[in-house]
């Protein structure tokens, strides 16, 4: 993790905190009073600025926890068809024309033809699919394709090498299939399994309302849930039937029923080829994930339908307002809605503030942070909102854990100015224009570099047209040898902002989401304000000073 | 085996002397193109070099056979001393066999690569490697000092990459061959308007 770093915490995550606690929690309480982002729940509550929304009814941030999201639509990633929802069940979330995911890489495959005459190649096959990324080509299993109309299909029926499939073997119950040729492949052997076990169940047990008559299991149905309820309640006697009645399940016994006899010949095939091609030759786990029955060598990868991916809308979990609401079509990446708290709660971030020169002292350097010796930082605060606004920071005098690194804000009062209009402020008085020098966060920055300025107690270091900067002086102690991640010094900020909004009249404008710009008769000022928990990374805590600074560079 | 040193630890030290480069008429080397060292550089007939590629032989020689492509800001030679073990006899410096394709922003420090090999758009390859012919180092992959690749194989992944040797490629072999004179042909006609 690269210092400094900021994470705001969504205040949702205190609904989870019990608010009526016992009374002999009572020093647990006033800990958990200031945030902690070492404890294990701080990392599901901490997200940067850039993940956030902002519920405008609601005035406060919204996380992915406290939003709810909805689908907006389902496209193909390859070729950006927008499927209708009510294909995505039935064709499993995958794209059904021609696109397909390389097994080996999973890069998108394009279809080309190998007709041996070049000028030919646009018009007629037989076409291969190819990977352009990692050099793929269904001519390594051997697959080549008659026509582009349904390869999805063709496909279905082709086996590694190119072979086809043997045609429905299972309903060809009359003519006994050859010993010899046996289906080895899974999807038959599946389908052959699945087809036996569904008539075997029907027939032992037909009145069994869990099962569907397709063969699935049905849950929704009142019947079924009475009789999963009395297999936990204990009560036995709903839907038992006579024992007698209901024949026992047989296995499968031949291989139209699917089964499979263990061949002590593939195993010694497989182990042959882990000898002779290795360790290349196997198919990694991610591999295998994408693959419908998981193979072991690469060799027997087939492609895979390209997975559907989704636009998503978001709502406030509390009110139900839409936060994020993107363009439906695929092609277009606006959004119709998007309230993101990078528009309404102020950006911070933090720099070191370098020792004079004249002191001689060594450079600030974020991964090894001076011991017991004071050092400064600045944390600027950067106000995205028209109206200006008052900030509060507090912080406690320690930084949690066992460590207790001493933290001060200098100046823990202080405005921002309103991110208005650059004209304004150039017609503004000149005092104003000369304070409205741009912020940068590169400048190398020295304590009484410019002006001879020094941090003081409850001064602002530097306050610009939107944005203010004050002086964070922390004095690290000795974190010792032990522990990985404790010498991480992460200051917890409690940010506290208040400022005069203008109202969004509710009952004339209606509830129109956003209120877009409706009439604008009265502007009504009103207090608002905005409390959260901030933690700022700011480095990792150096050894102490002494012996072992001579051996660091 | 160390990581690869960085770009920046270059030092040419002999700029104003220059390397010897030996070159053919048919030979197209962008004005932009840095060649530092002293050690000779040697270019094939038909071999395209274009903008702000660096040649470096301060460290050992480069040997370029025909019809290979040097593309954009892409590096070729030694940046450090090579390794002390080196026997006798043994080919030095870089050398890349006929129509080798080194794709924008590479670097390049292998002893040998083989014919039409393609290393692809910011791609590293370390001192003392060796790659056999027909084989494709993918974007961004990075090979360490030493790595050998056989003919015929996909370098693809991140970091140190994973390998995968192509099958059936036969007939696509050359079917490689001819784009990549293509893309030669093209970018000739490109440079010198025939
Ligand atoms: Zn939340
Ligand atoms: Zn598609
Ligand atoms: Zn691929
Ligand atoms: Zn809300």
């Amino acid at each position: 993790m690269s210092f400094p770093y900021t994470y705001i915490s969504c205040p949702c995550t205190d609904v989870s905190t019990p608010i009526n606690g016992s009374t002999e929690q009572n020093d647990d309480e006033e800990q958990e009073r200031t945030f902690d982002p070492r404890s294990p729940r701080a990392n599901f509550s901490l997200y940067t600025l850039e993940h956030l929304l902002y519920c405008e009814d609601c005035q406060q941030i919204r996380c992915p926890r406290c939003t709810l999201e909805e689908i907006v639509t389902w496209y193909c990633p390859n070729c950006l068809f927008e499927m209708p929802s009510s294909m995505v069940k039935s064709e499993a979330g995958r794209c059904t024309r021609n696109c397909f995911n390389c097994p080996i890489c999973i890069g998108p495959l394009a279809v080309t033809s190998v007709h041996p005459d070049p000028v030919q190649r646009s018009l007629l096959g037989p076409w291969i699919l190819s990977c352009g990324y990692c050099n793929w080509t269904s001519l390594e299993i051997g697959w080549q394709f008659k026509g582009l109309q349904d390869m999805r299909s063709e496909m279905g029926k082709l086996k590694i090498g190119g072979q086809y499939k043997a045609a429905n073997s299972k309903t060809s119950a009359s003519t006994p299939p050859t010993e010899s040729t046996p289906d080895d492949d899974p999807d038959s052997v599946f389908t052959a399994l699945r087809s036996f076990y569904n008539s075997q169940l029907s027939s032992s047990n037909a009145t069994d309302p869990l099962l569907t008559p397709s063969g699935g299991i049905n849950y929704s149905s009142p019947s079924s849930l009475a009789r999963i309820m009395s297999l936990y309640t204990g009560r036995s006697s709903y839907g038992k039937k006579d024992p007698a009645k209901s024949t026992p399940m047989r296995e499968s016994v031949d291989p139209s029923e699917g089964l499979q006899i263990f061949d002590p010949a593939s195993d010694t095939a497989a182990i042959e080829k882990l000898r002779t091609q290795g360790w290349t030759s196997t198919a990694s786990t991610a591999q295998q994930t994408e693959q419908k029955h998981p193979p072991r060598f690469t060799s027997d990868l087939r492609p895979t339908q390209a997975q559907l991916r989704t636009k998503r809308s978001k709502r406030c979990r509390t009110c139900r307002h839409i936060l994020v609401k993107p363009e439906a079509k695929v092609q277009s990446t606006r959004f119709r809605i998007r309230l993101v708290a990078l528009n309404y709660i102020p950006t911070i971030t933090l720099k070191p503030l370098q020792p004079s020169p004249s002191t001689q002292l060594p450079l600030l350097d974020l991964n090894a942070l001076p011991v017991l010796r004071a050092s400064q930082f600045l944390l600027t605060l950067k106000n995205p909102l028209f109206d200006p606004v008052k900030i509060t920071l507090g912080t406690p005098a320690h930084a949690p854990g066992k460590n207790s690194h001493k933290v001060t804000i200098l100046c823990p009062q202080f405005d921002i100015g309103p991110n208005a209009d650059q004209w304004d402020e150039a017609l503004g008085d000149n005092k104003n224009r000369r304070a409205s020098k741009l912020l940068s966060t590169s400048k190398v920055e020295y304590v009484g570099g410019e002006r001879g300025k020094v941090a003081e107690a409850g001064k602002v270091w530097e306050k610009g047209r939107n944005w203010t900067t004050v002086v964070v002086e922390v004095v690290c102690q000795d974190v010792g040898e032990d522990g990985e991640g404790e010498d991480v010094l992460e200051i917890p900020v409690f940010l506290r902002m208040e400022w005069e909004g203008d109202t969004m009249e509710r009952e004339e404008g209606g509830s129109g989401s956003g209120g877009g710009g409706g009439l604008k008769g009265e502007e009504r000022k009103e207090k608002r304000e905005l409390a959260f928990w901030v933690v700022v990374g700011v480095g990792k805590v150096g050894r102490l000073e002494g012996p072992t600074l001579a051996a660091s560079p | 085996m160390t990581a690869r040193p960085s770009v920046t630890s270059r030092i040419s030290t002999s700029r104003s002397l220059g390397p010897h480069i030996q070159s053919d008429s048919t030979t197209l080397i962008s004005a932009s193109t840095a060649f530092t060292g002293t050690q000779p550089i040697s270019l094939g007939p038909n071999v395209i070099i274009q903008l702000r590629a660096r040649m470096t032989s301060a460290y050992g020689p480069i040997n370029i056979s025909e019809n290979c492509l040097i593309s954009e800001r892409a590096s070729i030679g030694l940046l450090s001393p090579p390794a002390p073990t080196q026997a006798e006899g043994e080919p030095t410096g870089v050398n890349l066999a006929p129509g080798v394709v080194i794709e924008s922003g590479a670097t390049v420090e292998a002893t040998c690569i083989g014919a039409y090999t393609i290393i692809e758009a910011g791609a590293k390859v370390g001192k003392g490697a060796a790659i056999g012919e027909h084989c494709k180092v993918c974007a961004m992959v990075q090979l360490g000092e030493g790595a050998v690749v056989g003919d015929g194989m996909v370098v693809y992944g991140s970091g140190w990459g994973e390998r995968r040797s192509e099958q059936g490629r036969q007939e696509l072999e050359g079917m490689r061959r001819k784009a990549v004179t293509e893309q030669i042909e093209v970018l000739r006609r490109c440079w010198t308007g025939k």
